[in-house]
């Protein structure tokens, strides 16, 4: 999974040679109001968002997302539909910069997931405990909102081309191991090279079309492709937002 | 009245403990080395400088880092050359026989330094035994390179503007960099990736250790965690192995001062070599395409290579010579440069330090501009030239005859 982990108030500044550069994080030391610290980990993704709280017990891992038993597949692909975001362990201290994300809860009710809408009006929490069955749900609730199309065809479709994906890249490398074996067994003017160069063609020429039907099932339109830095919903007036992000 | 001063300086130290001591109890449990118990003496006989109040370049502390971070239980230690940020967990030793014997040696060594460590290497490795053993890999590494360039500490400049031997070999002490080493050992990726989000440019690719030039510090960092390479590197063999080519590739791009880097062939043979020096099971690539090299027996590269060499199906060294970077590299590629340096290092030691250290001597380059690959590729005729003389096609001739009569066939 392709994980963010923002960290408030990144510095960048520019360099000797004219290059920008990160220096490290503002110190904040309070936490930030609802909507900045929304807006902050959402950036300029124009996705719905993933949001992973981390924790002592799943220590780093993706546990509260994925399933022991069964149905990683389907869930890692729709998360591709996701901003996915993790936030670290502190996140709960009450002067962490995004803590008051997790405001609204008790502490025994805390969760560990949220989903939410790229604006902020569709947020489902979960606990981590979900089957992956009502994970798929919630997550096809956010998708609907944000996406033109719903992503169950294409999920079959992707699932279809996975297995194609992983046919080929055992045979790739396995035709690769072979080259090399018999280079190094026969010398490069070995005739079984230049047949094994040929089958290595056909499965890069097969892959390359796979990716493009892929790209295509992939793109469920997003209703917008570009975000707005004040669209999350809001009790604050366009002015304290302009402040606050100054 | 002394007899009195003296009364009172007596009831005075019975009272007060020694500031060390203060300090001790004010720190979590976790903080303390259960084998120096983090008296000065005992950590500086070791070889260490400081633990915990360390900077990891010149304007970054690590009371900033951990506040980002969080309450990680992270270890930071300074060596003579390192400064290593762990929070690796307890590790039990496998029953990897090979792996076991290097620990118990490691820690044979260990225990000469840190005479507090039981007698019996331990089955399960507690979290500070991890960082001394960590801190005795990276400044051994360390130790390795310098003898391979042929260097000492004295071969650099204390500071900046500063020659030796009348000539420019960096901006600081380590290795020509001004700022020591900075590794990284963490529990979890999502730490490094913190990490890089904050201070590296967000420059981190999901399953990769991080490596990161703090260009203005003069300093480079390498991170790296049990938890990439989808847990791959969980295995202590395996992340030695992977930390100490990330260290070699560091510790060359600084060697001289970070001017320009050395091409591929160069720095990635020299880390292979290093590498199969302690651990050659365990191959580590600055890129590969080839899914598993190291599967089966794939990973004993010398039988590899006499074949190649014998059925003359090697790469010329006039190609293997101009891979600047890595291009779609594959186990070919490896094969053919690991051998390369391996040959030339053990031809003639002194003149292979002096290629390398003619290849890193500064490039002049007009101002606001980098060292191009071009430019590289000139100093290296340049230094070929000067150093070996030879003709590529001569020099594949006498490394094939002594793959041959060296390399094991099986």
């Amino acid at each position: 999974m392709n994980w963010d982990y923002p960290v408030y108030g990144v510095e960048t500044k520019q360099g000797e040679t004219g290059a920008s550069h990160r220096t490290g994080a503002l110190s904040v030391g309070k936490a930030l109001p609802y909507e900045q610290a929304f807006l902050s980990i959402a950036g300029d993704d124009p996705r719905p968002l993933l949001i992973l709280r981390e924790c002592e017990h799943c220590n780093g891992t993706d546990n509260a997302l994925l399933s022991k038993t069964e149905g990683n597949e389907r869930t890692l692909l729709m998360a591709r539909w996701f901003h996915c975001v993790k936030l670290p362990t502190h996140v709960m201290k009450e002067d962490h910069p995004y803590t008051k994300l997790f405001a609204d809860y008790k502490a025994k009710d805390v969760p560990h997931l949220f989903l939410v809408s790229r604006d902020g009006k569709v947020s489902t929490p979960l606990k981590g405990d979900q089957s992956p069955s009502e994970l798929w749900a919630k997550m096809e609730d956010v998708l609907a909102y944000d996406y033109k199309k719903s992503p169950k065809a294409p999920l079959k479709e992707i699932s279809k081309l996975l297995m194609k994906y992983d046919m080929l890249d055992a045979e790739e490398a396995l035709i690769e191991e072979r080259m090399q074996l018999e280079l190094e067994e026969n010398g490069p003017k070995s005739k079984k090279l230049k047949k094994m160069r040929a089958e290595l063609d056909g499965v890069i020429k097969e892959r390359e079309n796979l990716r493009k039907r892929e790209a295509k099932l992939m793109d469920l339109g997003l209703f917008r492709k570009k975000v707005e830095k004040d669209v999350v919903i809001s009790n604050l007036t366009g002015e304290e937002i302009d402040a606050l992000q100054n | 009245m002394l007899a009195r001063l003296g009364l009172l300086a007596l009831i005075f130290a019975l009272t007060s403990p020694p500031a060390s001591a203060q300090e001790r109890e004010d720190l979590p449990k976790w903080k303390i080395d259960p084998y120096t118990q983090n008296d000065a003496e005992a950590y500086k006989a070791a070889g260490y400088v400081r633990y915990h109040r360390v900077m990891v370049h010149e304007d970054l502390s690590v009371t900033e880092v951990m506040q980002v971070l969080g309450d990680l239980e992270m270890i930071w230690v300074e060596t003579a050359h390192f400064v290593i940020g762990c929070d690796l967990p307890e590790y039990k030793v496998p029953g990897d026989k090979i792996l076991k014997e290097r620990i118990a040696d490691e820690y044979a060594r260990l225990r000469e330094k840190l005479p507090e460590l039981p007698k019996k290497t331990p089955k399960k490795l507690d979290r500070w035994l991890r960082v001394h053993l960590y801190a005795q890999r990276c400044e051994d590494i360390y130790a390795r390179l310098q003898e391979v360039l042929a260097v000492t500490d004295a071969s650099f400049p204390a500071g900046r503007n500063q020659l030796i031997d009348g000539e420019y070999r960096g901006e600081g002490p380590y290795l020509g960099q001004r700022g020591k080493f900075v590794v990284l050992l963490t529990e979890k990726k999502s730490t490094l990736h913190r990490f890089a989000n904050t201070w590296c440019d967000g420059n981190f690719q999901s399953e990769s250790p991080i490596v990161h030039n703090f260009f203005q510090q003069w300093t480079l960092l390498y991170g790296t965690s049990p938890q990439l390479a989808e847990g791959y590197l969980g295995n202590d063999a395996r992340l030695h192995a992977n930390l100490i080519h990330g260290l070699v590739h560091a510790m060359l791009g600084g060697y001289k001062g970070y001017l320009h880097d050395l091409p591929v062939w160069l720095r990635e043979g020299i880390a292979h070599c290093l590498v199969n020096e302690i651990e050659p099971r365990y191959h580590n690539f600055v890129q590969i395409t080839d899914q598993f090299p190291n599967e089966k027996k794939l990973w004993i590269w010398e039988p590899r290579v006499r074949n190649l060499a014998k059925n003359k199906a090697a790469t010329p060294f006039a190609k293997v010579s101009t891979w600047m970077t890595p291009d779609n590299f594959r186990i070919g590629q490896h094969l053919n440069l690991w051998s390369r340096v391996h040959y030339l290092m053990q031809l003639d030691p002194a003149k292979f330090a002096s290629f390398v250290a003619k290849m890193k001597a500064p490039i002049k380059v007009p101002g606001g501009t980098s060292v191009t690959a071009e430019q590289v590729m000139e100093r290296q005729a340049e230094a070929w030239k000067l150093i070996y003389d030879m003709e590529f096609e001569a020099f594949d001739e006498a490394w094939t005859d002594w793959v041959l009569d060296t390399y094991s066939k099986k």
